[in-house]
């Protein structure tokens, strides 16, 4: 029996996101003026820490073959709000940052509740959510500002003993903590087959609502995650709109970098971490390359087309086109 | 033109699907201006035929040939330049458009690039009127029923000034009067000039309509007559004649105890349905589609409400409300399209046979993973699953062990009464002996079955008891083999 080589065949994505952010990694540090030093793999770690929490917060929806387009403003609300709770004695910092989190549970809850009992389809249902998240942002930080408890945002951006980041210990540890759990979990297996086939999983006898339910209120979670060292990062709030549309793109890209597919049922949210990390690398490569930031946007895409490209080569497969729809 | 030559031949064609033959050495001459009538059971090779006549499939060997040509279709495109046009049984068409912009479809009239919405709309209905359809052409087809939407598909085929026009089952939703409609409109055609191919099961159609019929069976051409030298007792014998391999198992197994009971249950589709399976027994449902089976077993399962009668299941009546009512009791229903409905695909054979048990399997929400895969190994050594391991995806099995992922984990979950609906279409000889196996071994285990299947060979052999469907109703129950089999055909007709 060779089950191993499923398991590696079940798995070549995320090895594949990984072995292609190594490779891109290592070209860029040796091109880069400081070289291999603690402080450019904390610059990095930084910029790439807060895409990979929004890209683990899409793919959890992703994976039911929906799609979440409020994890931006989900993203920016939590920061704003964690620019106003996050400060005080250590108490009062912890208080505010399990309230950041409970505020993107919350969000994600309804995201949740209205894709399921309102039937509206998950594209429809989050730019709409997304918009009034981005609203109660901007009441909440008309203006940029605020403050954060900076112990706290130091000790998680800064180098742990050897140079480490911080904020990779942090996301690691958030992996051990959830995903793992998830994955092995009854609820991680109903997501799944939600995804790969919802009639074959609701005829199973699965809570498909639930999984579903489960899925995009993991998303706002993570999305907080993301908002809370967001504000760890810059030390204040601020409802930029920009930053919401753009991680919002940007995650669902680096969820398809990462392997996961966005009909559903396949791939995991360690792959979209390492989709996330390439995403930032290129942009961190264009720098040491001098190449003119103007070019920046056309290049992204460029990458990003490709490598869609390479994801469905199994439909340039397909001889008869009636085998796709049959 | 090419006088003396057939208009449209088909030459040693042969189909295979990955393996499996669809149709086999298929010789067949359409002459100009004739009906030929096609009839066979489901699975015969009616529909691959269709999908060869009109360019949506290439034959695997053979050859075409047009007014004594060869032609190769590399895809619809070509066979509707030449004038072969189909109306399917389920309609192909855009429901959110008008009728107007339907009949046009592809086809539409433009100025300078620009569409004649206006022109359109007047020749639809001038179309429409000149066929004595009362429909209008401004209306969303969506909106038609069913019946219109097939005779705008006719409509759309005609005004294209077919030359070969082939009718799939047009008549199975229509009404009488939509279908008197329709075959005026086949005259017609025929009057003016086309061959027409015309698809179906009810003989009385084919006799009224056709001059010359062709019997299919298990993929091969069995005969073809001229309807006014033949009769319906000669079709239905050429389409039910015994396959050569015996492939069927039919073990004696003790009859236990009831499982499912219904009284005069009712529901969408099908009214005053009664009857009882037992432990140890096959009851095999026969009818053509759309005879109430399929909405019968649905209802069982929770998928629709029943309106009138009762269920019992092991003599206590019971509710069903929802697929996990009736899953809870230990029945289970393999859906006749598996691949979409019964597996996920695109994960692991493992997964999709614990599926059903993951709330069974370890503690505090964790799967145990052990126990995952010792559950997968028992099932695929139980049904002899063939499978590299159970990580390798369902996607890459063949159709039988396919098939046995499903009943695997609904055994697991601990399902007593399978309900398998079109078990065996599209799968090869060896596959249906396997899954006919897996019959006998539910039995042996204590299970009871409820077999629905159009192919009558099949529900014959297998059933202990076999219940024939009729307009949503039961016209008969024979025991095992006490009916002629012509006799159960002539009930499902209604001939």
């Amino acid at each position: 029996m060779s089950d191993w080589r499923y398991r590696v065949a079940e798995h070549r994505s995320t090895l594949l996101a990984a072995l292609v952010f190594v490779a891109m990694f290592a070209i860029y540090v040796g091109n880069h003026s400081a070289g291999f030093s603690a402080n450019v793999v904390q610059t990095a770690a930084n910029k790439g820490v807060l895409l990979a929490f929004l890209a683990i917060a899409q793919t959890f929806v992703v994976l039911t073959s929906g799609i979440d387009l409020s994890v931006g403003a989900m993203f920016i609300l939590t920061n704003c709000l964690a620019s106003w709770i996050v400060v005080g004695s250590a108490a009062m910092t912890a208080l505010g940052v399990a309230g950041v989190l409970l505020a993107g549970l919350v969000c994600g809850a309804v995201n949740g509740a209205i894709v399921i009992f309102g039937r509206l389809q998950p594209i429809v249902a989050t730019i709409a959510s997304g918009a009034v998240y981005f609203g109660i942002a901007l009441a909440l930080r008309p203006n940029p500002g605020g403050d954060v408890s900076s112990d706290l945002a130091d000790m998680l951006t800064g180098q742990l003993w050897g140079g480490i980041p911080a904020s990779l210990v942090v996301l690691f540890a958030v992996i051990l903590a959830i995903w793992l759990p998830f994955r092995r979990s009854s609820l991680g297996r109903a997501v799944y087959a939600v995804g790969s086939s919802e009639v074959a999983a609701y005829m199973s006898g699965v809570a498909t609502r639930r999984a579903k339910f489960a899925a995009y209120t993991l998303s706002g979670l993570f999305a907080a995650m993301g908002g809370l060292m967001l504000t760890f990062f810059t030390y204040s709030g601020e409802a930029s709109s920009a930053n919401a549309a753009t991680y919002t793109l940007n995650s669902i890209a680096a969820v398809v970098l990462g392997g996961v597919s966005l009909f559903g049922g396949t791939g995991s949210a360690v792959g979209a971490i390492f989709g996330a990390l390439i995403f930032r690398t290129i942009n961190d490569l264009l720098f040491v390359f001098d190449l003119d930031p103007l070019w920046q946007p056309l290049f992204l895409g460029i990458v990003l087309l490709i490598s869609v490209c390479i994801g469905s080569v199994r439909l340039l497969r397909i001889r008869n086109r009636l085998d796709l729809f049959g | 033109m090419a006088d003396g030559y057939p208009l449209f031949e088909l030459v040693g064609i042969e189909k295979r699907f990955t393996g499996t033959y669809a149709l086999k050495g298929i010789d067949l001459a359409f002459e100009p201006g004739e009906v030929h009538a096609i009839a066979g059971e489901n699975g015969a090779g009616k529909s691959t035929l269709i999908k060869l006549l009109t360019g949506a499939h290439q034959p695997s060997a053979g050859g075409l040939r047009w007014e004594g040509r060869p032609v190769a279709f590399r895809g619809p495109g070509d066979a509707l330049a030449l004038g072969i046009n189909a109306v399917h049984q389920e309609v192909v068409a855009c429901p959110h458009l008008s009728v107007a912009a339907n009949l046009y479809l592809g086809d539409e009239r433009a100025r300078h690039g620009f569409l004649r919405k206006r022109a359109m709309l007047h020749e639809g209905q001038r179309l429409l009127d000149r066929l004595g359809f009362a429909i209008r052409a401004e209306a969303t087809l969506g909106d038609l029923t069913i019946g219109q939407q097939q005779l705008v598909a006719t409509a759309r085929a005609a005004h294209r000034g077919v030359r070969f026009l082939i009718f799939d089952e047009p008549t199975g939703y229509l009404t009488r009067q939509e279908t008197e409609q329709l075959f005026r409109l086949i005259r017609a055609l025929n009057a003016d000039g086309a061959t027409i191919v015309y698809i179906s099961h009810r003989l009385e159609e084919i006799f009224e309509l056709a001059d010359r019929v062709t019997v299919l069976r298990d993929g091969r051409l069995v005969s073809t007559r001229r309807t006014a030298e033949t009769s319906e007792r000669e079709l239905i014998r050429d389409m039910v004649a015994r396959p050569i391999e015996e492939l069927h198992y039919k073990r004696a197994v003790p009859v236990g105890e009831k499982l499912l009971e219904t009284r005069s249950l009712s529901g969408p589709g099908f009214a005053d349905i009664s009857l009882t399976v037992r432990r140890g027994e096959i009851v095999g449902l026969y009818g053509l589609i759309g005879a109430g089976r399929s909405e019968f077993v649905t209802t069982l399962f929770g998928r629709h409400r029943s309106t009138g009668g009762e269920i019992l299941w092991q003599d206590a009546p019971v509710a069903i409300r929802r697929e996990v009512d009736a899953i809870t009791l230990g029945m289970a229903l393999v859906p006749e399209s598996r691949r979409d409905q019964g597996l996920c695909l695109n994960l692991g054979v493992g997964f999709n046979l614990a599926l059903p048990s993951y709330d069974r399997l370890g503690r505090f929400g964790l799967v145990d993973r052990g126990a995952e895969r010792v559950l997968a190994r028992r099932q695929i050594d139980r049904l002899n699953i063939v499978a590299p391991g159970p990580g390798i995806h369902a996607e890459a099995l063949s159709g039988g062990n396919q098939q046995k992922i499903v009943v695997g984990k609904w055994l697991e979950r601990g399902a007593r009464l399978f309900i398998f609906d079109e078990p065996t279409v599209g799968v090869d000889v060896g596959t249906k002996s396997e899954i006919y196996r897996v019959f006998a071994d539910l039995l042996d285990a204590g299970a009871g079955i409820i077999l629905i299947s159009s192919y009558l060979p099949e529900v014959y052999d297998l059933s202990d008891r076999l219940v024939v469907f009729r307009g949503g109703r039961t016209v008969a129950e024979h025991g095992w083999k006490t009916a002629e089999v012509e006799t159960i055909l002539t009930e499902a007709i209604g001939a």
